[in-house]
C-alpha cells in the first residue's frame, strides 16, 4: 500500500474578526476540520462555491496561510509548523500555481531570468546546467527559446501563464496545486490549457491538487473529488460516483445547476433556494440545513461527520 | 411584423493609441417582441461593445460609427434626437443589466436611495418622463402620490425577484449584500421602468453555480411573464441553452451564424460554431481546442476573420466576407463553406 | 543598461519641459566640475581686489562684483560646486538611510514597522531649520553640519514613501510567488520589489534635490553655512542685503542661479515621473 504524499488531519484555518480598537469579536472558520490523503499521481478536485474555503486550503497547505489547529503532512514529514529555512527544502517539492501564473512573473524581470531564480534559490547547478534544464522545460511547455530574453509584457496572456508554470516545473516538484486554473478563461483556451496539464503530468509524473468551483473542468480532469461547503468537506469520492450518483444534497444541488446541452433546461427545476448562510455565523449542526430539503431536528443539533458510505465519504444524516 | 429591435449591417471603431480598432464590422441582429436572444462570443469579440452601441454608452469621444442603423421600434437610435433618445429610451424602454452589479451601486448610498432615484426619472408611471427643468436634478420635485405608487411597485418586483424582506433590503448598503442578491436587485432595478427590452450583459458570470441557476431561471421566468424581450450576452454555451429562445454567434467582430436555440445545438453550421461547441467537455470528458488565437483588431484578418484558424477556409474566405445564408427558417450562417445537415 | 536606451532617452526627451530640466542639471554639474577651468577670475574665490568692488557688469566681469571686488560669475560657478555637494550628500543620505527602513517597514509589517513608522514620524516634526541653527550653535557653522541638518530631517520622506510603496506590492501575485517559490526576504526585498519601486523614488529623490537647494540657501542666508569667503550661494544674497537697491546684480545673480537649479530638478522630476510610469502601464497592459 503506498503512502499518501500528502495528508491533511483535521485541518483548521480560522480568521479573527476584529472590531473597533482591535478588539477580537469573532472569527471565520474559513477550514473547519479537513482530513484527506492525497495518492501519488493521482489528480485529485477539490470543488465548492465561493467561500467554501478551498483556496485557503491551498494556501494553508503552502504555508501562505498559518494553520489554527491541525496537521498537515508531506512526504512523512510535519509541515504545518516549520521554519522558513525548513521550509525552503519543502518547496521545491511542493509547489502552487496561481490561478493566472503569468502573473507570478516579475515585470522587470526578463523571462529567462525569472526562470533561472527558482533554480538559482534551491539549488547547485551552474549556469549551464541551469541553463539546459530550463531549455528542456520550456520544449516541454511548448515555448520557444527566444522567449528567454524577452520580458512578460512582450508576450501574450497564454504564454505568460506557460512561462508561470515552466518556472514551477524547473524544480521537478512532486505536487503542484492548481488553484483555478481555468478560471476566466474562454471556453477553447480552457480546453488547451486543460491539456497542457495532462501533458505536463505524463512529462514529470506530477501529483495534483485540483482547486476550482468550475464541475465541468473537475470531472475532466480529477480521478477522486472533494467538494466542500463552508469549510468542510461533504463528500468525497471517485469523479464517476460524484457525477452520476451523488449522496449528500449540496453535491446534488451543484450537479443539478449544470446545464446539460442537449437535455433538460436544470433552470427551470432547479430547486436549491437562498445563498450560503454568513461563514461569520455559522448555523448550528449541520451547516447546509438552511438550504437543505431533507433538513430535520437531528441536522439542528448535531454535526454529521464524513464518514464512508460506498466508494466514497459524506458529511450526512440522511444521504441518499 | 417587424422587429422590436433590429441592428443593421453596424460598423464601428474606437481610436486607441494604435490605431483604429475596428471593433464591429457590418453585424446583423434583429429581436423580437418578448423574446430571449442569446449573444454568445468569446472575450475579444465585441458582444458587450454591440450592447453598449444598442443602449447608446459607448464613448464618444473614441468612438468612430462608420456604418449602419440601430432600429428600435422603427427609429434609428443612431441619428435620433438625442434628448428623446435619454428620456424616453434609455432607461425606460431599453434598460441594462451588468456583468458587475457592485461597482454599478454607488457605495455610500443605500440600496432603496438609488432604486427610488432611478424611478423618479424613469417611473412608468410618471404622465411624461420629468426632463431636466430650470432646477438642479437632486432638487427637482417627486410627487407624493407616484412616490408612493413606485414604492409599492419596488417592493412588488423585490419579491417576485425573490429578495428576502424586501422592505429591510432596501435600508442596506451595497456592500452588506452578497453577489447574488446584487444581481437580484440589479434585475429588478431593470424591470422597474417597465422596459420592452433589457439587455444582460453576462449577467451570471461572476455568480456561483447554483446562484446562477437561480438567476438565469429568474430571468427566463419575468422575462416571459411580463413580455419582455432579453438580450443576453454570455460566453457560456450553457447558459445560452438554458434559457434562450436563439442565439447570434459572434467572432471578432463580425457576426456568424444565428439560428433558434434548438437547431443551433443540433446542427451547427459555421466552423468556429462547431469547434467551439467541441470545445465543451463532454460526459466522456474529452474536449478540443481551437489552434491560433483571436486576432487583434487593429490590423484584422480580411474578409471572414476566422479564415486564419478554419481549416476550410479558401481564396474568396481572405477576400470577401461572406454574404448571409438562409439556411432554413430562423437560420442564418455567414461563410463559404458551411456545415450543412445531411438531409 | 536596458538594450535601447537610446531610444528610451530619445523618448524622454520629447517632452519639452522634462528637457530643459535634464539640460539644466546638466549645465549645473558641467559648471560646478569644471569651474576652475570655465570661470573667467578663479583666483576670486579667495582673493579680492577692494578697488574693483561692487562694479555694475560690464564686459570684464559679466555679472558684476561683489563688495571684495570679486567676480560674481566665478564665484557663482564655484559656489555651484556647494550646491552640488550639499544636495548630493543631504538628499543621498537620506536615501540611504530612508529606503532600507522603509523597505524592512514595509516588507515585514507588525511592530516592528510601527516603531520604525513612528520614529521616522518623530524625526518629520522636527523643522530643519531650527535643527540646523540648534546645530550650528552647538557646533559651529559649516556646511557639513548644514548637510547633517537636512538629511537628519529629510530620510523620513524615502522611508514612508518606501514603505507605501513596498506594502501595497507585497499584495502583489509576483512576490507572493516568489516567496513560496523560496526566495529569501533580503532577495525579495532587493531584487524583487526594489526595482519595482525604484521610479518612484527616484522621481521623489529629484524633487528632493531641488528642495534641500532651496533649505540650504536659507540656511545658508542665515549664515549657517560656512562662514566667509566660501561663495555658497545663499550667503552671497545674505552679504547682498545691505547693497540693494543699488547693487542689483549683487543678489540678483545668485538669486537667478538657485532659481534655475531648483526648477531644473522639478522639471527633471515632474519629466520622470510622467515618462516612469505610464511606460509600466502600457507595458505592462499587454500588447
Amino acid at each position: 500500500m503506498t503512502p499518501p504524499i500528502l495528508g491533511l488531519a483535521d485541518l483548521q484555518v480560522h480568521f479573527t474578526v476584529r472590531g473597533p480598537f482591535n478588539r477580537r469579536v469573532g472569527s471565520i472558520k474559513a477550514v473547519d476540520g479537513v482530513s484527506l490523503d492525497l495518492m501519488p499521481g493521482e489528480v485529485f478536485g477539490l470543488v465548492g462555491e465561493s467561500g467554501c474555503g478551498k483556496s485557503t486550503l491551498g494556501k494553508a497547505v503552502m504555508g501562505i496561510h498559518k494553520p489554527t489547529a491541525g496537521e498537515i503532512w508531506f512526504e512523512g514529514q510535519r509541515i504545518d509548523r516549520l521554519a522558513p529555512a525548513a521550509w525552503r527544502t519543502v518547496r521545491r517539492s511542493l509547489q502552487y500555481a496561481y490561478q493566472d501564473p503569468g502573473a507570478s512573473l516579475d515585470p522587470r524581470w526578463k523571462i529567462g531570468s525569472s526562470l533561472h531564480e527558482p533554480l538559482v534559490i534551491h539549488t547547485d547547478l551552474d549556469a549551464a546546467a541551469r541553463d539546459a534544464r530550463i531549455r528542456s522545460i520550456l520544449e516541454a511547455v511548448g515555448l520557444p527559446d527566444t522567449h528567454l530574453d524577452l520580458y512578460p509584457h512582450e508576450i501574450s496572456g497564454g504564454q505568460q501563464r506557460r512561462v508561470g508554470l515552466a518556472r514551477i516545473l524547473t524544480l521537478h516538484p512532486k505536487v503542484v496545486i492548481l488553484d483555478e486554473p481555468t478560471s476566466g478563461l474562454d471556453v477553447s483556451v480552457q480546453a488547451t490549457v486543460l491539456s497542457l496539464f495532462r501533458g505536463l503530468r505524463a512529462t514529470f509524473d506530477l501529483t495534483y491538487v485540483l482547486i476550482s468551483h468550475d464541475l465541468a473542468v473537475i470531472r475532466t480532469m480529477c480521478s477522486r473529488v472533494a467538494v466542500m461547503y463552508l469549510g468542510r468537506i461533504v463528500e468525497s469520492g471517485p469523479t464517476d460516483a460524484i457525477f452520476d450518483r451523488p449522496r449528500h444534497p449540496y453535491t446534488r444541488s451543484l450537479v443539478a445547476a449544470i446545464p446539460k446541452i442537449g437535455g433538460v433546461r436544470v433552470t427551470r427545476t432547479f430547486w436549491l433556494q437562498g445563498e450560503p448562510p454568513d461563514p461569520g455565523n455559522l448555523p448550528t449542526g449541520c451547516r447546509f440545513r438552511t438550504r437543505c430539503p431533507k433538513a430535520a431536528d437531528l441536522c439542528a443539533c448535531e454535526e454529521p461527520a464524513l464518514s464512508p458510505l460506498g466508494s466514497g465519504s459524506v458529511a450526512c444524516h440522511f444521504p441518499d | 411584423m417587424t422587429a422590436l429591435l433590429t441592428v443593421e449591417e453596424l460598423s464601428l471603431g474606437f481610436a486607441t493609441e494604435a490605431g483604429l480598432a475596428l471593433v464591429l464590422d457590418r453585424v446583423n441582429l434583429s429581436i423580437e417582441a418578448g423574446q430571449v436572444l442569446g449573444l454568445v462570443g468569446e472575450s475579444g469579440c465585441g458582444k458587450t461593445t454591440l450592447a453598449r452601441a444598442v443602449l447608446g454608452v459607448l464613448p464618444p469621444d473614441q468612438t468612430r460609427i462608420s456604418g449602419g442603423r440601430v432600429l428600435f421600434r422603427g427609429t434609428d437610435l443612431l441619428t435620433a434626437d438625442p434628448a428623446t433618445v435619454n428620456q424616453r429610451v434609455r432607461g425606460r424602454a431599453i434598460t441594462f443589466v451588468p456583468q458587475d452589479p457592485f461597482s454599478s451601486f454607488n457605495p455610500v448610498f443605500t440600496v432603496g436611495e438609488q432604486i427610488m432615484e432611478i424611478l423618479k426619472w424613469k417611473s412608468p408611471r410618471a404622465d411624461q418622463p420629468p426632463g431636466p427643468g430650470w432646477l438642479p436634478a437632486v432638487m427637482s420635485h417627486y410627487p407624493a402620490d407616484r412616490k408612493r405608487a413606485d414604492r409599492d411597485a419596488v417592493l412588488e418586483l423585490l419579491d417576485a425577484v425573490q429578495l428576502p424582506r424586501p422592505d429591510q433590503m432596501l435600508r442596506k448598503y451595497p456592500h452588506e449584500l452578497s453577489g447574488g442578491q446584487r444581481q437580484r436587485l440589479m434585475i429588478a432595478m431593470a424591470l422597474l421602468p417597465g422596459p420592452d427590452l433589457v439587455i444582460a450583459d453576462e449577467p451570471t458570470t461572476a455568480l456561483d453555480v447554483t446562484i446562477q441557476a437561480q438567476i438565469l431561471g429568474l430571468i427566463r421566468r419575468l422575462a416571459t411573464e411580463r413580455n419582455v424581450a432579453v438580450l443576453l450576452t454570455t460566453h457560456d454555451l450553457g447558459a445560452a441553452y438554458e434559457i434562450c429562445d436563439a442565439v447570434n454567434v459572434m467572432y471578432a467582430g463580425q457576426d456568424v451564424e444565428s439560428a433558434t436555440v434548438d437547431r443551433f445545438f443540433a446542427a451547427p453550421a459555421h466552423p468556429y460554431t462547431t469547434k467551439l461547441l467541441a470545445s465543451l467537455p463532454d460526459a466522456a470528458g474529452t474536449a478540443s481546442g481551437i489552434p491560433g488565437e483571436v486576432p487583434g483588431l487593429i490590423t484584422p484578418p480580411g474578409g471572414c476573420r476566422f479564415h486564419p484558424r478554419c481549416e476550410r477556409a479558401t481564396g474568396p474566405c481572405r477576400e470577401a466576407r461572406p454574404p448571409v445564408d438562409q439556411l432554413g427558417a430562423g437560420h442564418w450562417v455567414r461563410c463559404y463553406h458551411p456545415h450543412r445537415e445531411a438531409t | 543598461m536596458t538594450p535601447g536606451w537610446r531610444r528610451e532617452l530619445h523618448r524622454f526627451t520629447k517632452d519639452r519641459a522634462a528637457a530643459l530640466g535634464m539640460a539644466l542639471l546638466l549645465l549645473l554639474i558641467v559648471v560646478a566640475v569644471f569651474a576652475p577651468v570655465l570661470a573667467p577670475f578663479p583666483g576670486d574665490v579667495a582673493d579680492f581686489h577692494t578697488a574693483n568692488r561692487l562694479r555694475a557688469p560690464d564686459a570684464v566681469n559679466w555679472l558684476g562684483t561683489d563688495r571684495m571686488g570679486s567676480d560674481l560669475l566665478s564665484r557663482i560657478m564655484f559656489g555651484a560646486r556647494i550646491t552640488i555637494t550639499i544636495a548630493f550628500v543631504a538628499v543621498g543620505s537620506a536615501v540611504v538611510v530612508g529606503v532600507p527602513i522603509g523597505l524592512l517597514a514595509g516588507y515585514y509589517g507588525g511592530w516592528p514597522s510601527n516603531l520604525l513608522m513612528r520614529v521616522s514620524d518623530i524625526f518629520l516634526a522636527v523643522p530643519q531649520i531650527v535643527l540646523a541653527i540648534a546645530i550650528a550653535q552647538t557646533l559651529g557653522p559649516s556646511i557639513e553640519n548644514v548637510i547633517l541638518a537636512l538629511s537628519i530631517t529629510y530620510w523620513p520622506f524615502w522611508a514612508r514613501l518606501v514603505f507605501a510603496e513596498t506594502r501595497s506590492l507585497k499584495n502583489e501575485i509576483f512576490i507572493e510567488s516568489a516567496i513560496a517559490l523560496g526566495a529569501s526576504p533580503l532577495r525579495v526585498m532587493t531584487l524583487h520589489v526594489l526595482p519595482n519601486i525604484a521610479s518612484a523614488i527616484i522621481v521623489r529623490t529629484s524633487i528632493g534635490m531641488g528642495a534641500t537647494i532651496l533649505t540650504a540657501a536659507a540656511l545658508g542666508f542665515l549664515g549657517l553655512g560656512a562662514p566667509p569667503p566660501t561663495p555658497e550661494w545663499g550667503r552671497t544674497i545674505a552679504e547682498a542685503r545691505e547693497f540693494l537697491p543699488e547693487a542689483w546684480w549683487y543678489a540678483t545673480a545668485p538669486g537667478i542661479a538657485i532659481f534655475i537649479v531648483v526648477m531644473g530638478f522639478n522639471l527633471l522630476g515632474d519629466g520622470l515621473r510622467d515618462f516612469l510610469d505610464p511606460r509600466i502601464r502600457r507595458g505592462a497592459g499587454g500588447k
